[in-house]
């Protein structure tokens, strides 16, 4: 277990490594930053001085490490707009994303599994139809629409739920519901999937030769061999969820991740820009990480190799 | 009726007339078609015959591990005194697992691959038995040992994947085991296993069986196998029993043409040795989709007549306790066996 664990560490950090120079290099072939920053009517002159302000002068690597060691020490520069540390920044915004982001997952974890479960057990009967119909109504419905409905119905007509801002849980509700709603039908249906399979081994026939009850045999024997992809599965959606949704952030006006990225790509944030993409794929490794660890639990094959 | 002979002592296992059948798109499908055969306690019963000829399916219907499209009607399917296909759901999960035990053909897949065997053996045992884990978890390392897997203590421990073939397959008879039970159903227990180490294993299966005096039933495509194990055989064409015999005299007077032509397909079988060429049975098995008038076996039988096309061939009794489903008299049928072995000495 340790030395697999060492093994996706090491990895791990490499990727990070690799992230945060291409998303360095990324940015700075976007276009020339003292330009956007100086703006559309500037002198040449003003636009040296502010290349020569924020450093662009100097060579490329040489950028790039003073960004990397001052991120390593939790410095990620401070915003171009309002002088904020980029640091703090972030870590205010991102709070009520990660609230939202693992209410989702959870919501979505807690019914597609089951379902997807109960899909495989009961195949081609209403159950599994029901939940199919489902799967695809949350995959094609687009997701700011479906938000509006929920505000319609819910905040609007029947008054049950508050449709703006983050104060209280209550304001949670139907974000959750609406982003839930999105990553469920794959969840769902790869739950479904493997178990299909998994019902069909002969681990699980001789599960039943022993007398087990269903219960034991679904949950106990056939689910711990149909659920490694759908850890992995969850720690992509969980990234992509705290990668924040600009559109239904806004819709609820929730002042999360996804809002704070959009606003500084408007305003040509640069710093926040880089910042919020290194966090973010940090982030996306570190869960994939995580569900590496998960899987390596479950299935003794993948940590005993 | 020879399926009808009643064994001197009371079977622990008595069926009449199972017929299971199957829905499947292109009409319904009769796995088979009135099977009936009793098993004696502490006997080892073989059925054998080509995949798909009902042999697997039948010892599921027994044990209700039918797939859901198949569905099993008999007039009567006894173990041990209770009728078992009218069991609720709940009473036969107190008899599998625990007083009829299962092994499978592949030991590679049937142990669940994510928890070690010691895990996978206590669990029957704490299910049928009021036992505590310690008792389970001794039960377990005493019949690990009786199979002749070493340091079984530490074995617990392991996982499916950690052992070879042949071990595991030594668990899942351990397993088998666990909670004491008055027969077991070993289906095809050596195919996926090394030539090497099925005859070690079925002889290990042999030796539990002796010592605990429990029943069991062989389900194989393999007459060698039968012939040094089996006391009774059963040989099953197209969802039928065509011969029903003792071991010795099925071997010493294979009556029905299939017989004949599976005891002909043992490569050792007859003097000729190494130099004869292999045998095989010419033909298809037929389509088991639908009504079938006659001998399923008629399209690949040498002694095949315009008869055997005809109704319903019940079982004839050869002697008392051989019967056999075929409209050819005996002596022909011995004189056809007589004349092929003939050409290959």
């Amino acid at each position: 277990m340790w030395r697999y664990f060492a093994k996706r560490l090491g990895i791990a950090l490499l990727v990070v490594i690799t992230v945060s120079v291409i998303s360095f290099g990324l940015l700075r072939l976007s276009g020339d930053m003292a330009q956007s920053l100086a703006g559309e009517g500037a002198t040449a002159e003003q636009v040296t001085a502010i290349r020569q302000l924020y450093g662009l002068d100097r060579p490329l690597v040489v950028q790039y490490f003073d960004w990397a060691f001052d991120a390593v020490r939790g410095d990620l520069g401070q915003s171009l707009v309002s002088n904020q540390p980029v640091f703090e920044l972030i870590v205010s915004r991102m709070q009520v994303t990660i609230v939202l982001a693992v209410l989702s997952l959870a919501a979505a974890i807690a019914v597609a599994v089951p379902l997807g479960v109960f899909a495989a057990v009961y195949r081609n009967s209403w159950i599994d139809r029901a939940s199919l119909g489902m799967a695809v109504f949350g995959s094609a419905v687009p997701n700011f629409w479906f938000a509006l409905v929920l505000i319609y119905v819910f905040g609007v007509q029947l008054r049950w739920l508050p449709i703006s801002g983050s104060q209280s849980w209550e304001n949670f509700v139907l974000p959750t519901i609406t982003l839930s709603t999105m990553v469920m039908p794959q969840i769902m249906r790869l739950t479904r999937g493997g178990m299909i399979e998994a019902l069909d081994a002969e681990y699980v026939r001789m599960a039943w030769a022993k007398g087990l009850s269903p219960t034991v045999v679904f949950f106990k024997h056939a689910l711990p061999n149909a659920i490694l992809p759908v850890v992995t599965l969850s720690a992509v959606s969980l990234g992509f969820l705290l990668g924040g949704s600009v559109i239904v952030e806004s819709v609820f006006s929730l002042n999360g991740i996804g809002s704070l990225a959009y606003e500084s790509i408007r305003r040509a944030d640069f710093p926040v820009v880089q910042s919020i993409l290194f966090v973010l794929s940090f982030v996306y490794v570190l869960l994939t990480l995580v569900s590496d660890l998960i899987n390596a639990r479950i299935d003794p094959r993948i940590r005993l190799n | 009726m020879a399926g009808d002979i009643e064994t001197r002592q009371k079977p622990i296992l008595s069926v009449r007339n199972l017929e299971v059948s199957i829905r499947t798109a292109v009409g319904d499908l009769r796995a088979t078609g009135g099977v009936s055969f009793d098993v004696a306690p502490g006997e080892t019963f073989a059925i054998v015959g080509e995949s798909g000829c009902g042999k697997s399916i039948s010892s599921a219907a027994v044990m209700g591990l039918l797939p859901r499209a198949a569905t099993a009607r008999a007039d009567r399917c006894e173990f041990d005194g209770q009728e078992m296909l009218t069991l609720s759901r709940r009473e036969r999960e107190k008899i599998r697992g625990n007083t009829i035990s299962m092994i499978f053909q592949d030991p590679m897949t049937s142990l669940n691959p994510v928890y070690t065997i010691g895990n996978q053996l206590m669990e029957v045992f704490l299910r049928h038995k009021k036992g505590t884990r310690a008792e389970a978890r001794d039960r377990a390392i005493f019949l690990l040992e009786r199979v002749g897997i070493k340091n079984a203590a530490e074995r617990m421990k392991a996982y499916p994947h950690q052992l070879s073939g042949g071990l595991r397959q030594r668990v899942v008879i351990a397993m088998a085991m666990m909670c004491g039970p008055k027969l077991i159903i070993a289906d095809e227990p050596t195919t996926a296993l090394d030539v090497t180490v099925q005859m070690r294993t079925l002889a290990l299966l042999a030796e539990v069986q002796k010592d605990f005096g429990l029943a069991v039933i062989l389900i194989t495509h393999d007459l060698g196998i039968v012939a040094s194990l089996a006391d009774r055989v059963v040989v099953m064409y197209a969802g039928k029993i065509v011969e029903n015999a003792p071991t010795r005299s099925l071997f010493r007077a294979p009556l029905h043409p299939y017989t004949q032509g599976l005891i002909q397909c043992i490569p050792s079988h007859g003097p000729a040795g190494a130099d004869a060429p292999l045998h095989t049975i010419p033909g298809m098995v037929p389509s088991l989709i639908g009504r079938h008038e006659g001998c399923s076996f008629r399209n690949r039988c040498a002694l095949a007549r315009p008869e055997c096309a005809v109704g319903e061939i019940g079982l004839t009794a050869f002697e008392a306790d051989h019967g056999y489903r075929c409209v050819v008299p005996h002596q022909t049928l011995m004189a056809h066996w007589r004349e092929t072995e003939g050409m290959k000495a």
